[in-house]
């Protein structure tokens, strides 16, 4: 029997999309999935596929496949289908309330989403539900999942997705079958940028797929050209023999200016760090003589920079105050107090690579002790 | 719909109390209180995820409800245990917890209570997740739970006992349910592959079974997974790259190039790996796995404390473990951890682990460092201290004139090395070891006390001493003044001359002294003099000697650490 090819928005997760064909294959869905990956690498999209395929009332006998015209494939094309919920943190929230989950107080088990996966199939032999996510739950929320998930009522699929399984209960973890997601690979996201039609010409799509991080959602953001000749003009003050931290600070605040939402901000600037990371990242692979795939001001940077003064123990400092300033981020610090401090602590840092003594300090000088992450 | 698909889990849940797997503590009390008619009214079972207290609750209803009971054996086979079984009884009554949580679902459950059970012995609550319930629920329970009618039993269960209030603790017998040894785990395991008509290797059954931590749950769910492929043999092979994890071998060669210091090497390992498809972050975890059982090694332990490896790749374990000695495994471990954290929180995976293979595949080997802190000490005899301490006092900790801010901690300056090196400004080594020996016999006096005592620290502080005759005098540093006075106390005094005199015989005497400080003035005052302790410690030949070996400038001084 050959096997359904991926529907082509999962093309990277084929390892997956083959896992559920031989699910349906051998007719032995489990009724609840945890699916875990980064964002933007096609857990939603793989859900929402393998609900189709579930669903769908015109496909053949134990084969992955939706037939795109039936009755049930129509209404859940046109977000109706009864067999299929969804629930996702409200509107503007990160948390999903035990309320969704288990139905408001006073019609506790009457509505929400273990009502619904109760409910016999209205079209088909499956009920699909999906929490997106589900990182969110609130700790009640989670809780209440848990008979379900242990004992789902016949014939329903729960589907769980994850950005962090560390975040989900160890109780909802041993109840699932955990799907893992990889990042897309570079080429992938190449790829799918240019059949998306996000961008057309190979050579950006080549350039905005080495930093997405294999995450289509990151991909989206470098998608803006400023972002890149703001990245420029950062790296070459960066990586001169002193680099000022002043301007540094300025040259951020007027790129940021443009944009009045903190969370844009936010997302421009991690963005923009995640550049920096990317040159740290050639440096180290360069300074040890591995392999490294850069594009043209990064083969300048690199021809610039003197490699002795990049001890990878100098790197890692960088490194680390760099992600630090990253996690500070993630936890909603304003954003020009942490570019600020990051830009004088990577000017210092860069201005002592120079200096002779700096090879003795880095033999004793174990790197995190100057910049301590939490 | 009876064709609906069951999981494995939920197919092989025990039904009898032999069937339990690793739980048989709780099986023979369970089953002796049957036996004997002392069932208690509130149980609480405790324990992490998938050991089987769920499980248990049931087959303890059944027993009590059984047809022919209750007995220790429940028949299985009526009416009543097979509705118990698939959780649809009348008079078993499984409520879950977190969804039922309110003060008002507890006071539906008091009114029902009275009512007498509709067909079966008893009306048996059984509560799950129990530790998500409301204070208020809680509180309402408690008159009930405490004389509940006789026809009544609860069974709570939970996975976080410390979240349940102590006054429901104190009305229920608990449980509590112990984690599953792997080989037990195989085991079950590989029963279910035979009744599911697969065979698995039983590398594959051992790997998932170590996956799962002792919970039977989580190995099942894991099993689910092998078995879906769909195959009728896995092999380790197949099972790894379900797990996303490689195999031993493969991540055992990258710990190599890491400990032999070819940095390219790790990362083209790691490249090939991740290019296999191994999880970056499930890559860090085994690589930390595989570190630990090193460490395990190198410090003497059993083949049987080994976690991670499996049982053939010892030798290969104890090959790595050749290269590296704890200290450095340690310092590599600290790394690994920090950056799946940092990866947890910020993603650049990739980045971030390649930064961290280089890093230690490049840590200097800190034995090397030892030498070379070694060799530094060897400086000529004629080179004099420019500070002096009293006329004989132990020559000054290293990290008084260290010029290696924050890394002196890790630095493993070594004692015995340093304390064996002629000290430059001693007479002779001959004194030198009369004052080491004085200080050990001191350090015993100190040990025949309480360990942690407030006595035994204080007189840690002393920096020298003498044994002339069977006269110990002990020297505390300048600064050390109160400890000093602490020992010199009549009471402490006497205790400390009761221990010296148990270990030299009787008449033995104990001087406690103070050195003279006039001279340095710095030890005291340390902060406010660091720029005369800054140029003194550049003048020290130790540091200049190390300026000529590293051709280097001395940075910065830190003030000696105590202790």
């Amino acid at each position: 029997m050959t096997e359904a090819s991926a529907p082509w928005p999962l093309l990277a997760q084929d390892q997956v999309w083959r896992y559920f064909a031989a699910l349906v294959r051998e007719d032995r869905v489990p009724s609840s999935f945890l699916f875990v990956g980064p964002p933007g690498v096609g857990k939603w999209t793989a859900a929402r596929e393998l609900a189709r395929a579930l669903l769908c009332q015109g496909r053949p006998q134990r084969q992955l496949k939706s037939c795109g015209v039936c009755h049930s494939c129509t209404l859940l094309e046109a977000g109706t289908h009864p067999d299929w919920f969804a629930v996702a943190p409200p509107e503007g929230k990160t948390q999903i309330p035990l309320e969704a989950i288990a139905g408001a107080r006073d019609q506790r088990g009457q509505q929400g989403l273990i009502y619904h996966l109760g409910l016999r199939p209205a079209l088909g032999r499956f009920k699909v539900a999906v929490v997106d996510e589900a990182d969110g739950l609130t700790p009640e929320a989670a809780n209440s999942l848990l008979k379900t998930l242990e004992e789902p009522p016949p014939g329903s699929v729960l589907i769980l997705i994850s950005h962090n399984p560390d975040k989900q209960l160890s109780t909802i973890r041993s109840r699932c079958q955990q799907v893992n997601f990889r990042p897309l690979p570079t080429e992938v996201v190449e790829r799918l940028l240019l059949q998306l039609g996000w961008v057309h010409q190979t050579e950006q799509a080549r350039r905005i797929a080495r930093f997405a991080q294999g995450s289509m959602r990151q991909a989206s953001l470098l998608l803006d050209e400023f972002l890149w000749e703001l990245r420029k003009q950062v790296m070459e003050e960066l990586t001169q023999r002193r680099p000022r931290p002043f301007a540094l600070t300025q040259l951020v605040e007027q790129a940021l200016e443009g944009f009045k939402q903190p969370a844009q901000r936010r997302q421009v600037a991690e963005a923009l760090l995640g550049m920096v990371l990317g040159f740290y990242h050639a440096m180290l692979r360069h300074r040890i003589g591995a392999e490294v795939e850069a594009d043209d001001h990064l083969a300048q940077w690199l021809h610039q920079a003197d490699p002795r003064a990049w001890h990878p123990e100098a790197l890692q400092v960088c490194v680390a105050r760099v992600v630090q300033a990253q996690e500070l981020l993630g936890r909603n610090v304003q954003v020009g107090l942490v570019l600020q401090s990051l830009w004088h602590d990577l000017a210092r840092q860069h201005a002592q690579l120079h200096r002779p003594q700096y090879q003795l300090q880095s033999v004793f000088h174990r790197g995190v002790s100057t910049v301590e992450t939490g | 719909m009876a064709d609906s698909y069951q999981v494995v889990a939920r197919r092989f849940r025990p039904q009898r109390f032999e069937e339990l797997v690793g739980q048989e503590h709780v099986a023979q009390a369970l089953q002796g209180a049957i036996a004997q008619g002392r069932v208690g009214h509130a149980y609480l079972f405790t324990g992490a995820r998938g050991v089987g207290k769920t499980s248990t609750a049931r087959i303890l209803a059944k027993a009590l409800n059984c047809v022919q009971g209750p007995t220790p054996h429940p028949c299985g086979k009526c009416e009543i245990c097979q509705s118990i079984a698939r959780g649809e009884d009348v008079d078993v009554l499984e409520i879950d917890g977190a969804s039922n949580r309110g003060i008002d679902e507890i006071r539906q459950l008091r009114q029902n209570i009275a009512l007498r059970p509709s067909r079966a012995r008893f009306k048996i609550y059984i509560i799950d997740e129990v530790h998500m319930l409301t204070r208020e629920a809680f509180n309402a329970l408690l008159k009930t739970l405490e004389e509940p009618p006789e026809h009544v039993k609860f069974i709570f269960c939970t996975t976080e006992p410390e979240r349940v209030p102590p006054t429901v603790l104190s009305r229920c017998q608990r449980f509590d349910f112990a984690g599953i040894r792997t080989p037990q785990i195989v085991q079950h395991l590989a029963q279910i592959a035979k009744q599911e008509q697969v065979q698995v290797e039983p590398a594959a059954l051992e790997l998932l079974a170590r996956q799962a931590a002792g919970s039977m749950r989580d190995a099942q769910s894991l099993l689910e997974q092998v078995l879906a492929l769909g195959e009728k043999k896995v092999t380790l092979e197949q099972v790894h790259r379900l797990l996303g994890t490689t195999a031993g071998g493969e991540v055992l060669r990258m710990l190599q190039y890491l400990l032999q210091g070819k940095p390219k090497q790790t990362l083209e390992q790691f490249a090939t790996l991740v290019a296999q498809g191994a999880e970056i972050t499930r890559l860090l975890r085994q690589l930390l796995g595989y570190m630990r059982d090193v460490l395990v090694r190198t410090v003497g332990g059993g083949p049987e404390l080994l976690l991670h490896a499996l049982p053939e790749e010892l030798p290969l374990v104890d090959q790595l473990a050749q290269l590296a000695g704890p200290e450095r495994i340690l310092a590599l471990i600290q790394i690994a951890d920090q950056t799946l954290v940092r990866v947890r929180t910020v993603g650049y995976a990739q980045l971030l682990a390649e930064a961290a293979l280089v890093r230690m595949a490049t840590l200097p080997d800190l034995d090397q460092v030892a030498q070379a802190i070694e060799k530094l000490t060897q400086v000529p005899a004629e080179a004099s201290l420019p500070v002096a301490r009293g006329q004989e006092s132990a020559s000054p900790p290293p990290s008084s004139v260290s010029s290696s801010p924050g890394g002196k901690k890790k630095l493993p300056a070594p004692p015995p090395a340093l304390e064996n090196a002629p000290s430059p400004h001693l007479g002779s080594a001959a004194s030198a070891t009369q004052e080491q020996d004085a200080m050990a016999l001191w350090r015993r006096v100190l040990e025949a006390l309480e360990p942690g005592e407030l006595l035994v620290q204080m007189g840690q502080g002393a920096s020298s001493a003498l044994l002339e005759g069977k006269t110990l005098t002990v020297r505390f540093p300048a600064q050390y003044k109160v400890s000093q006075q602490f020992c010199a106390q009549a009471s402490n005094r006497a205790r400390l001359e009761k221990a010296l005199q148990d270990l030299l015989g009787p008449g033995a005497t104990l001087r406690l002294s103070l050195e003279t400080s006039a001279e340095e003035p710095q030890v005291t005052a340390h902060t406010t003099n660091l720029q005369q302790l800054r140029r003194e410690a550049f003048r020290h030949p130790w540091v200049q000697k190390a300026a000529e070996i590293f051709d280097a400038v001395p940075v910065r001084v830190d003030p000696p650490e105590q202790n």
